[in-house]
Formats: C-alpha cells, sequence, structure tokens
C-alpha cells in the first residue's frame, strides 16, 4: 500500500504507552476463595456444637467483634466503587482485588456471628451476603468466556432499523447536548456519561441526563443484545450491594442504639450505646 | 484527522488471516479478539458474504460511554480519532461490551478485562500500518485517514454500507458488493440487496467460531508467545523465507527472539506480494512452539494401534530399523519395501534425498501424494504440452491481464488465498468477468459473475459441450489451431460426431443449455481466458481426460501460450531431481506395484503382485488414503511401519518406529511446488524442538546403515549445500542456485533459469519462443513443438489402456444419475504397461461402461444411498492435518462438517450445527451438519484434514467414506469426490 495512505499524524500512536501492572484474580484463585469460604464456613457448623457458650451467642465480645471487623472489610466493595468513579485509583483493579479478598474474609467474619443465631431480619444481611458472592462470581468467572464470545455475535447495527428510530435517538443527542450546556458546558455529548462529580453538585440535571442516556441505551438495544444474565448481573450486584449496606447500617443502628427493641424479652448482653 | 480501516465486502474472502495476525500482534489467546471475520449464509438462497468486523471507533463510542470508570478506561484520541482502552485502568465489568452494537468490543476471559482494536497503535508509532491490513490476502482491508479512505471509494465509484443504525458515527468503511459493474448481467447471488448490505435474511453457519467449542481451548493450550508481554515478544532478528505449506509458497518474514520463532509475517519487501499471506502460514508459529511437537524416537511397545510406545535413542532405532529392512530386503527383496513422503515432507526430501535413497536401495515402490492431488493433470499436460502445467504466471501482465477468468473444480480462494486475492483484485480493477462452475458455492463462487451449479464428476461433459458449440459455430481460433495444434481437426470431427452438444450436456451436468451455449460464447470472445481447474477436476476417475479436454478447450479459442490466456491447473512444478550415479543405483527387477500407493494395499496384505513388507512413510497415510478401512488391515499386516512427522496422529498409533522430524527453518528447504514456478528458499534459522530431526539427516543417517554415505552424504545435512551440489542439475534448474536464491530479499526466482545469470520469464511459450531445453522452433515442449491433441502415437498410448486419444465421455461410478463409467475388462484381460506411468507399471485395461442394471450406483441407489458425497478441502485456515495442531485454527473452524442443503435437512429433522453420520457402502463418519443452500440439493460436502487422534476435536477422517478402487485408469489418480451415501440425523 503507497504511504499516502496511511500518512499518519506525527503523534499516530504515540498515545500507546505500556500499560502498569494492573493486579487481577484468576479464575482459579477465585474458584479457590468461594471454596474456601464455603468450606470454612461448614466446617465452623461442624465444629459450632463442641464450641464454648461464647460462640454460640452472636452478641457476645468475640462475635460481636467478629461481626464489626467483618463488616469494616465488607465496606471495602465501596470503597471500590468510590475508587474507579473518583480517579482516587490508577489502577482500579487494585480496589477489586481488595473488595474480593476482604469480602471474603467479611463474609465469613460475619456469617460465624449470624450463625450463632440465625434468624429473624438480619437473615436478610445473609441473604444478600449469599447473592453478592453468587452474581460476583458469576460475574467474574462464568460470564468471562460469554464476554469474550459477545465479540462478533451482535447484528442489530447492521440490520435496518424503523424509521423513526434515528429521529428518537437524534431528539435525545439533541436534548442530552441541551442538557449538558448546563451540568458541565466542556464536555462532547458524545464523549460524556454522568460521573460521581456531577450527581454530587447537580443531581437533578445529572438524573434527567441519566435518564436520556438509559432511554437512548434501550432504544439501540444494549441490554437487549447479550443474554440476560451477561447484562443484569452487574446492576444486580451493585444494588444488592446497596441493600446490604442498608441493612447492615440498619441492623447496627438498632443493635447499638434500641438494644431492648432487638433483644425484645431477650437479655441484651452484648456491647450498646442506646438504653435498654 | 481520524484513521480508520475500509473493508471491502467484494474483496473479503473470509480467510481469517487478519485475525491471525491480530492475536500474532497483540499476543491474544483463545477467545480473546480485536477482530473477528463472521461468516455470513443466507437462509433461504445461495449466498456468502464476510463481515470483517473490529472496532468501528466511533463518533460517538457507546462503550466509552458505558464505561463506569473515573477518568474512564476508554478514551478516543482527539487528533487519531482511535477509540482505545487503557487496560490498567479497566476493572473488567463488562459494560462496554454490553454497550457496543457492533459486538466489536473484545474481552480477555483469563485477566479478566477489555480488549480492543487500537488500530495497531505500536506499529503506527514505527509507520507501519495495522496488521490486519498488512496480511489481507484479498486486500480487502485498507487503512488511513478516513477521508482518504472516503475518497478514494468515490473515485472507484463504490456504495458505502450504512451501518450507522443508531447514530453512533462509525469511522470504519465498508464496501458494498458490486452489483453493477462493467459486463456484468448475472451475480453468483442473484438476490443480492437493493438497499445495501444488511443482516436481515443471513445467518452464521453454527461450525464456525462456535464458542462452545472454545472450551477445550483452556489456557494450557496457549504456546508461546501468545499471551506474553509484547517486551517478551520482540525479535531480536527478521530473516526472510518462505511459507513451507501450500503451492501459495508466500513470502515470509521469521521473527526470532533468543533462537526461537516468535512471529511469522508477510514480506512486505516482495514486490507482487506485499506482505500478503494466509492464516497458514501464520499458523507456522503455533507449529514450530507447539507442545504436541514429537521431540524423540519412540518404539511401539504395544499393539498396532493401541499407541503405547517407549522413547529410544537415535542410534538404536536407526540400528533397529536398517537391521529389520534388511532381513526383509533378503526375504523378499528390495520391492518389499514401500516409501510414501507425503508434501510435509518437503519437496527437497521427496525429490532429494528419499529418491537417492530408494534408487540405491533398489525400491521402485516410492510414491507421494501426486495420485490423490495431481496426477491426472500432470499427465494431461505432459500429454497434450509437454510440461505437467501451464507456463503463465500470477503477474499483472500475465494472470492478471485476463478479460475472463473461469474456475472450474478449483475453489481458489480458500486453497490458494493470495493467488485469489490477485485474481480478485486484477478482476475488479480490469472490470475483467469470473465465473464457477462447481456444485457449490465456494467462497470462490461468492465472488463470482455468475455460478453454474454443476453435477459432481461431469465437468468433462461440460468441457466438451463448450467446445462442441465453439467449433460447431465456428468460434475458434483457426490460425492457432492449424498453426500449433496437432489433431485437433480429428478431436473436432470426433466430439461432433459423438454428438457432445450443449443439449447433450445439459442433462448430465445439471446446467442449461443456454447457459452452456453462453459460457462457450464468452469464452471465445474474451481477449485472454484463464480456467482454473484444480483438485476438482484433478479427484475423479476421469481426472486426466477432464483436464485434457479443458486443455484443448483452452487451446482451440488461442488461450495457450500467451499472457492472460491458459488452462491452469496448479501451475507447474519446477523439476528438482536428485539422481544417483548410474552405478550406484541397484537393480530395479520388478515393476512398481501401482502409482497410487492405495494400489499396494494387496501387496501388503496379500503379497499382489509381490509382497510388500515394510513402509517407510510420512504424513499421515491412516487419514488421507482413500478406503481407511483397507489401509488400516493393510498397516497392520506389515512386518515394519515407520513414521516419520512432526506430529503422533492415526498413522502413528500403527507404526513400529516414530522418528520426529523438523519442518520449515527448523531444517532449510525450498516451498511446495509453487503454482507459478517460483522457488522459494527457506533458510535454517532455528533448531527442531528436542531431538527432532529434518528429514534429510534421517535418510543420511538411514542410509550410512546401507553404505549410500558415498552419494548421500554427510556434508549434506546441509540443505543449501545439498540443493546447489544434487538437486538442481537440469537444463531448467541449473541458474537456481543458492546465490541465486539469496540475491534478492524474497527468496524466490522464477524457473526455468539456465544459468546463474539468466533473466526469469513471466509466461512460457509465447509466439515466437523456443521452450527451454528444446529445439528451435519448439514453442511448446513436445515432441512435435507443437500442442498434442491426437496423434497415432498418443493414440496408441491411450489404446492400450482401452481408451483413446480423443476423449470419450465417462464419470465417476457412483452417479444419482444413468451415466457411462469405466470398469475393468473382463476377466481374461491382462495387465498391460501404463505408458502414461513415471515408473515401470502395469494397469489392467479398462472399458466404458454403459449405465445398465449392472451399474454399481443403481445397487447403491436401490441401498438408499442417495445423495452424492463431494469431499475436498476445509476453509482456508486449515491444511490437512498441519493445522490441527494450531489452537487459534480450532478456534476457527473446530469441527468436521457436512454441508448440506436445506431441503434434504428439512426432509431429514437436521438443524443447523447438528451431529449426523455419513455413510457409504464402505462406512460412516460423524460431522456436524452445516446447513447451506449454496450446495447442490443432492449432494453433500465433507472436508478433508480431520482425524480421530488429533489434540482439540478428533472426527474421524471422511476417507472412511472413500474407495481405494476407483481409480482413473490413465493417471491411477484415486476418485475423491463422486461417491454416493446417506446422511443419517443423530
Amino acid at each position: 500500500m503507497p504511504l499516502k495512505e496511511t500518512a499518519l499524524p506525527a503523534s499516530a500512536g504515540d498515545s500507546h504507552q505500556l500499560a502498569p501492572e494492573r493486579p487481577d484474580l484468576s479464575d482459579r484463585v477465585l474458584i479457590r476463595l468461594v471454596a474456601g469460604l464455603c468450606i470454612g464456613l461448614v466446617a465452623y457448623l461442624l465444629l459450632k456444637p463442641f464450641l464454648p457458650e461464647a460462640w454460640h451467642r452472636p452478641g457476645s465480645p468475640m462475635l460481636q467483634s467478629a461481626a464489626i471487623v467483618g463488616s469494616l472489610m465488607l465496606l471495602s466493595p465501596f470503597a471500590f466503587w468510590l475508587g474507579k468513579r473518583t480517579g482516587l485509583s490508577a489502577v482500579p483493579n487494585r480496589l477489586y482485588v481488595i473488595h474480593v479478598i476482604a469480602s471474603t474474609a467479611g463474609i465469613f467474619l460475619v456469617a460465624i456471628h449470624a450463625f450463632a443465631g440465625f434468624r429473624g431480619p438480619p437473615l436478610f444481611i445473609v441473604f444478600c451476603l449469599v447473592l453478592l458472592v453468587v452474581t460476583g462470581f458469576i460475574g467474574r468467572v462464568r460470564l468471562s468466556a460469554p464476554m469474550a464470545a459477545t465479540f462478533g455475535s451482535k447484528s442489530a447495527a447492521f440490520r435496518p432499523v424503523p424509521a423513526h428510530l434515528k429521529e428518537e435517538i437524534r431528539d435525545i443527542i439533541r436534548q442530552k447536548a441541551s442538557l449538558l450546556q448546563r451540568l458541565d458546558p466542556q464536555a462532547q455529548e458524545a464523549l460524556f456519561s454522568v460521573t460521581l462529580h456531577h450527581w454530587i453538585r447537580a443531581p437533578r440535571l445529572s438524573l434527567a441526563y441519566q435518564r436520556l442516556a438509559l432511554k437512548e441505551a434501550r432504544l439501540t438495544g444494549q441490554r437487549a443484545s447479550v443474554p440476560p444474565v451477561q447484562a443484569w448481573w452487574r446492576l444486580l450486584h451493585i444494588l444488592l450491594a446497596w441493600a446490604f449496606l442498608i441493612a447492615l447500617l440498619t441492623h447496627a443502628a438498632l443493635v447499638t442504639f434500641l438494644p431492648g427493641y432487638v433483644a425484645g424479652d431477650g437479655e441484651v448482653y452484648w456491647w450498646h450505646l442506646g438504653g435498654t | 484527522m481520524q484513521l480508520a480501516l475500509m473493508i471491502d465486502l467484494e474483496r473479503c474472502i473470509g480467510c481469517k488471516s487478519c485475525e491471525a495476525a491480530c492475536k500474532a500482534e497483540h499476543g491474544l489467546g483463545p477467545g480473546e479478539n480485536r477482530n473477528r471475520v463472521v461468516w455470513l449464509g443466507r437462509e433461504n438462497e445461495p449466498g456468502l458474504d464476510f463481515l470483517t468486523l473490529s472496532c468501528q471507533h466511533c463518533e460517538r463510542p457507546a462503550c466509552l460511554r458505558a464505561c463506569p470508570v473515573h477518568p474512564k478506561a476508554i478514551r478516543k484520541d482527539p487528533e487519531t480519532g482511535v477509540v482505545t482502552v487503557d487496560e490498567s485502568r479497566c476493572t473488567g465489568c463488562g459494560e462496554c461490551v454490553v454497550a457496543c452494537p457492533y459486538g466489536a468490543m473484545g474481552y480477555d476471559p483469563v485477566d479478566h478485562h477489555a480488549v480492543k482494536c487500537d488500530l495497531c497503535s505500536e506499529r503506527r508509532a514505527e509507520g507501519l500500518r495495522p496488521a490486519c491490513a498488512t496480511v489481507c490476502p484479498a486486500e480487502a482491508i485498507a487503512f488511513g485517514a478516513r477521508d482518504d479512505l472516503l475518497e478514494r471509494a468515490a473515485g472507484e465509484g463504490r456504495r458505502r454500507v450504512d451501518h450507522d443504525a443508531f447514530l453512533l458515527g462509525p469511522s470504519n468503511i465498508f464496501l458494498e458488493r458490486l452489483r453493477d459493474r462493467p459486463n456484468s448481467t448475472r451475480r453468483a447471488e442473484p438476490h443480492a440487496e437493493a438497499d445495501g448490505f444488511s443482516l436481515a435474511g443471513r445467518c452464521r453457519p453454527a461450525v464456525v467460531d462456535d464458542p462452545a467449542r472454545r472450551a477445550k481451548l483452556e489456557p494450557g493450550s496457549v504456546i508461546f508467545p501468545f499471551r506474553l508481554k509484547r517486551s517478551d515478544r520482540q525479535p531480536d532478528a527478521v530473516v526472510p523465507g518462505g511459507c513451507n505449506i501450500c503451492f501459495n509458497c508466500c513470502p515470509t518474514q521469521y521473527h526470532l527472539k533468543d533462537g526461537r520463532v516468535v512471529r511469522v509475517t508477510g514480506n512486505e519487501a516482495d514486490p507482487l506480494w506485499r506482505g500478503k499471506v494466509c492464516p497458514k502460514s501464520q499458523f507456522l508459529l503455533q507449529l514450530y512452539n507447539s507442545k504436541d511437537r514429537l521431540t524423540r524416537p519412540l518404539k511401539r511397545m504395544g499393539a498396532r494401534g493401541e499407541g503405547r510406545f517407549e522413547p529410544i535413542g537415535w542410534d538404536q532405532a536407526l540400528d533397529e530399523i536398517a537391521a529389520r529392512l534388511s532381513a526383509i530386503r533378503a526375504a523378499h527383496g528390495p520391492e518389499a519395501l514401500g516409501i510414501f513422503a507425503g508434501t510435509r515432507t518437503g519437496t527437497l526430501t521427496r525429490k532429494g534425498y528419499i529418491r537417492l535413497f530408494a534408487q540405491m536401495w533398489g525400491t521402485p515402490n516410492f510414491a507421494d501424494t501426486e495420485a490423490f492431488c495431481s496426477e491426472s493433470k500432470n499427465v494431461a499436460f505432459e500429454a497434450t504440452v509437454g510440461i505437467p502445467g501451464s507456463g503463465n504466471s500470477y503477474t499483472p501482465g500475465d494472470l492478471g491481464s485476463a478479460e475472463l477468468y473461469v474456475y472450474m473444480g478449483d475453489n481458489q480462494a480458500e486453497s490458494r488465498p493470495v493467488h485469489f486475492g490477485m485474481i480478485n483484485d486484477w478482476r475488479l480493477k480490469n472490470g475483467a468477468r469470473m465465473i464457477v462452475v462447481d456444485p457449490r458455492l465456494t467462497v470462490t463462487a461468492s465472488k463470482a459473475d455468475l455460478w453454474l451449479p454443476i453435477r459432481t464428476g461431469t465437468d468433462m461433459a461440460l468441457a466438451l459441450a463448450l467446445a462442441y458449440h465453439i467449433l460447431d459455430a465456428d468460434l475458434h481460433d483457426g490460425r492457432f489451431c492449424d498453426d500449433w495444434v496437432l489433431g485437433w481437426r480429428e478431436w473436432r470431427d470426433h466430439i461432433l460426431a459423438r454428438g457432445y452438444s450443449p443439449a447433450w450436456a445439459a442433462p448430465i451436468t445439471g446446467i442449461e443449455e443456454q447457459a452452456i451455449r453462453d459460457l462457450a460464447e464468452e469464452i471465445a470472445a474474451a481477449d485472454g481466458c484463464v480456467i482454473f481447474g484444480a483438485r476438482g477436476l484433478n479427484q475423479h476417475s476421469n481426472g486426466t481426460q477432464t483436464n485434457r479436454t479443458l486443455l484443448f478447450l483452452a487451446a482451440i479459442t488461442g488461450n495457450m501460450g500467451r499472457k492472460g490466456g491458459t488452462y491452469f491447473n496448479y501451475g507447474t512444478p519446477s523439476p528438482v531431481i536428485a539422481n544417483a550415479p548410474e552405478a550406484r543405483r541397484a537393480a530395479v527387477e520388478k515393476p512398481m506395484a501401482a502409482t497410487n500407493p492405495t494400489g499396494w494395499l494387496d501387496a501388503m496384505i496379500s503379497g499382489d503382485p509381490y509382497p510388500m513388507r515394510a513402509l517407510i512413510t510420512a504424513n499421515n497415510p491412516l487419514t488421507a488414503w482413500p478406503n481407511q478401512a483397507g489401509v488400516r488391515e493393510a498397516f497392520e499386516a506389515l512386518d515394519l511401519l515407520v513414521h516419520i512427522e512432526l506430529f503422533r496422529n492415526e498413522t502413528s498409533a500403527y507404526a513400529d518406529y516414530i522418528l520426529p522430524a523438523a519442518t520449515g527453518v527448523e531444517k532449510g528447504e525450498i516451498g511446495r511446488a509453487s503454482e507459478d514456478r517460483r522457488v522459494i528458499w527457506i533458510d535454517k534459522v532455528v533448531e527442531p524442538p528436542g531431538k527432532a530431526k529434518p528429514d534429510g539427516w534421517i535418510w543420511i543417517e538411514l542410509g550410512k546403515r546401507f553404505g549410500f554415505d558415498d552419494v548421500l552424504k554427510e556434508e549434506h545435512k546441509d540443505s543449501g549445500r545439498f540443493w546447489d551440489e544434487m538437486c538442481i542439475d537440469h537444463v531448467w534448474m541449473r541458474g537456481c542456485t543458492q546465490e541465486r536464491l539469496h540475491s534478492v530479499p524474497w527468496r524466490w526466482v522464477r524457473t526455468p533459469l539456465v544459468d546463474e545469470g539468466a533473466p526469469e520469464i513471466e509466461t512460457l511459450h509465447l509466439e515466437g519462443t523456443t521452450a527451454t531445453g528444446h529445439p528451435e522452433d519448439h514453442r511448446f515442449p513436445t515432441p512435435s513443438g507443437k500442442l498434442e491433441f491426437w496423434t497415432e502415437a498418443l493414440d496408441a498410448r491411450f489404446g492400450m489402456l482401452g481408451l483413446s486419444a480423443l476423449p470419450e465421455f465417462y464419470t465417476d461410478a457412483e452417479q444419482l444419475v444413468d451415466l457411462p463409467y469405466v470398469r475393468p475388462r473382463g476377466i481374461d484381460a491382462s495387465p498391460v504397461r501404463n505408458p502414461f506411468a513415471k515408473g515401470h507399471v502395469y494397469t489392467m485395461p479398462v472399458e466404458i461402461a454403459p449405465p445398465d442394471g449392472e451399474a454399481p450406483a443403481r445397487a447403491l441407489a436401490a441401498q438408499g444411498y442417495d445423495t452424492e458425497l463431494i469431499t475436498g478441502r476445509p476453509p482456508a485456515p486449515h491444511f490437512h492435518s498441519w493445522t490441527h495442531y494450531a489452537w487459534q485454527a480450532q478456534e476457527m473452524w473446530p469441527d468436521l462438517y457436512v454441508q448440506i442443503h436445506p431441503a434434504k435437512a428439512k426432509r431429514l429433522g437436521i438443524r443447523d450445527g447438528q451431529e449426523v453420520t455419513v455413510e457409504t457402502v464402505r462406512g460412516g463418519v460423524q460431522a456436524r451438519a452445516w446447513i447451506y443452500p449454496g450446495i447442490r440439493e443432492d449432494a453433500v460436502f465433507v472436508p478433508i484434514g480431520w482425524d480421530a487422534s488429533q489434540p482439540f476435536h478428533p472426527w474421524k477422517s471422511v476417507n472412511f467414506l472413500t474407495d481405494s478402487r476407483q481409480r482413473d485408469p490413465v493417471s491411477d489418480h484415486s476418485n475423491l469426490k463422486t461417491y454416493l451415501c446417506r446422511v443419517v440425523p443423530k
């Protein structure tokens, strides 16, 4: 091919930089972690009848401490969530690795706390944790191959589309561009998506923009273009994480500040701040 | 300036070379894609298209906007518009994969992050084009500034595909298939869309790129240097050479690091190739580094076929083999040793080392794959032209200057993708026409202006009818015929008297009478018509006569001995021949058992005509030879079977000794028999794996045990020296020295070269020239200096076999319609010496039998064998069994398949991708169904190359269905193309 055809700008290719090391957890490590968690919990349940009294009371100093440490560890996913959205981490996958390892340990600690008194509303927290593990595991281990196989599997862009579709998308683009002048005047619609910074600074505008973005994604059939599990696992995982966080905070607030309500007719034997 | 790729749907042949290049460039593993060629069939009508998909570098990239990371892991370069992913910032959430409506965002399933095309930023930084654009055999991928590409497309009057359904502003450009080219009245796809390319109504065959089959390509399958860091793959040397896999003989470059091959690319210095190369050449990388390679001599421990071996040393292996060979010779004579060397073994080995060994040993039974590939065309060309092929070249001035290309039984786009890319390029640039005659809408046919779906095995009838119409209508080139053709009038009178008219041929071939007339007139009128033939003609029991008839057709239309016109059937192999001194040749007392090695089976099983007790074989006869059940029985009966190969395969399991061989740059050799007389030299630049040795080394060492080392000398282990000293003592070859070969950076020269300073000849046999090594005025290298259709001497030779020099129509024995076929003469007939065979060999004379009640086809039809089985080459990434050890070829085309027409599939209740059994009277094989409207309804197609011992996707060879006794009586070539079968859903 004559060079003219490849007459490149002087900077062509300059953007390529060697990527810094990106830590990751292989499928094998992830499987071992989950397997280890399961084995650990089963072993704990088998050993539990032979353990001293303190291991049978979720609020005992040891198990309450385990729950507190575990809960703190289970906050690591939120650090990951925050880190990847704020630019605080140059290599966000480091936080991913931390989130998986810390969460696994956290789940173990919270679980042995929970297994001591496996009943009542706190079960919802355990339920969330189980689903978080399942969705996370599916997303990373089971869906990696289908994710790779998505390459070359879509066809919508090469099929005729209804005449009105392009007009609707064009209208959305117009609205987004208009909103963007108020939300982030320096940004280009073509490359823009709402960030945490925008949500904090202008939540209503951000919400309006996000609704338009979602509408465009719907019209272009983004999530419908892949199997439902692949389309929705991550959203479900995030929703579960938020549900877990709310439930955890509620549980912590109740046992700390309203121990009498939590204990009902029972004994308030755990560390707390509120009256009984 | 927005950079982009421009992909021409008219040019793309779906070979997936761009995929191979991309993975090699970026070290990608299984499942990991930055690009992919998507095969698209049609649901209800013949059609085939290919969509080369990679990132579209959109103006509004959906992937970028979907990325939840801040700052984004995906960015669009403000200057070049290239969309890139920063893998270090990617968290592997897959939102970009979901968002991209083109499905062009890749994902690394091992390290869990997005991967995508960045138009090869590292290559661009060095001023190079993206890897995909560099290798594309069809020049279907152009790279540059988008505006320049658009200007170029507009200048060529090309329409763009509208693939911006969602207003993302894709930068890549797809050029529509051509519909209104000059001189084009009918296309292979009669229903090309009026509104442009669309995926509506198209479907992806289940058997290609099947993600479910990738499970077998676990990370352990990935070999050096894939998935290594770029810095670990950076070459410290690049040496030119060539690909030693197929007849394209592509110039390549071997990129080396620390004595290992880290990359195989095309050679951009070559003015004709300019870096183009097909996926097979690139898979050599996986061949050299495969963990499945044989690395030590092995000795069988268990029963034949059991596959139990123990490693032994070379000395022990060769000593024991020599001792056993000596004992066999003492008991049964030297002819009791058969030697089979397929083309993997290398030309230098077959025509050099083994030939010398066989001459000194004294066995006439040395064969290669010619009887399965080319022997019928060799015989036809030698009888007519004087050399075994055409004298034309793949150059713009020669084959590139034709007005019409007619392919008959030649799927060049898949068997020699680079050569087809050249032809297609010239067709498009020059406004030439392309017509394909084939039972299938092959990739070649999918590019044609016209596809004529012929009944398998009846090309001779078509050729006769074309000639009939041309001669009857006085459309032939009378001056050329009178001046340069002997016996053309006899032939004219013969076909007119026989009534081989278009009306006669129409029901035989399944092609309408008028279409035959039109084709004849088009061939006669074209100022330069190239008729391509190949295995689709050769692999029939009428292969020689079909080839002769097409040669005659080309000649009477003035298309022989000119630029831009010829009958071309895999070209002309250069005469590489090593000969031992007369005094050192052992006397050969008995004739060869048969030219075709399947004719040796009786000698192995029952000693007919004499015992064959030992076989030294390369390649994989237990897959490649027809009649696999019979071949197994014969191999079990041997006293000694030695297998020399790169990988263990089905043949290995039956061997007494397996000897690990070297190949290509591990040993130094020339490429295969190139199509257009090019000899390409491949230097030895790396060591073979483990204790593997070059074939030449093995034959020299074995020869030492018999005292052959005065001819097969120790110093001849240096292949370059062996070449100069032993292989080029022929008038065509004397100038083809190592020095001459190394004088050009692309390492090939075109023969004949009478001396080292002789100029290369682009086109042989032009008017006013003399054939190399022949008397003055002998334009063609025949005894008469003219093309010979019919002479008394020639007729006498055919007469010995029961045939005539004037081809009379017959076809293979197993046909769905009643057609004449050949059968051995009655039991009172005696074998006759075959006057066309290169060696001393006897054969039974035949007779052309009418399709009466004794016809085998009728009996088979009565048993329910209601379908014509065609076998042949699989798609471009595969070549026999070589590529089945390359994980990437397995990722592309993992499974043995059977192409079956949707109407037949519907009747049988077969779904696309479903496993079915294909049965002939000889056996059955399983394969996955590919429901394909582009095949005749009464035929199915099963490709060759799979065997049941391959590492990734083993399937039984299609040759369990074929017959070793159905052979061309003239050339002894096997019929591998027409058998009656039935398809049974599983």
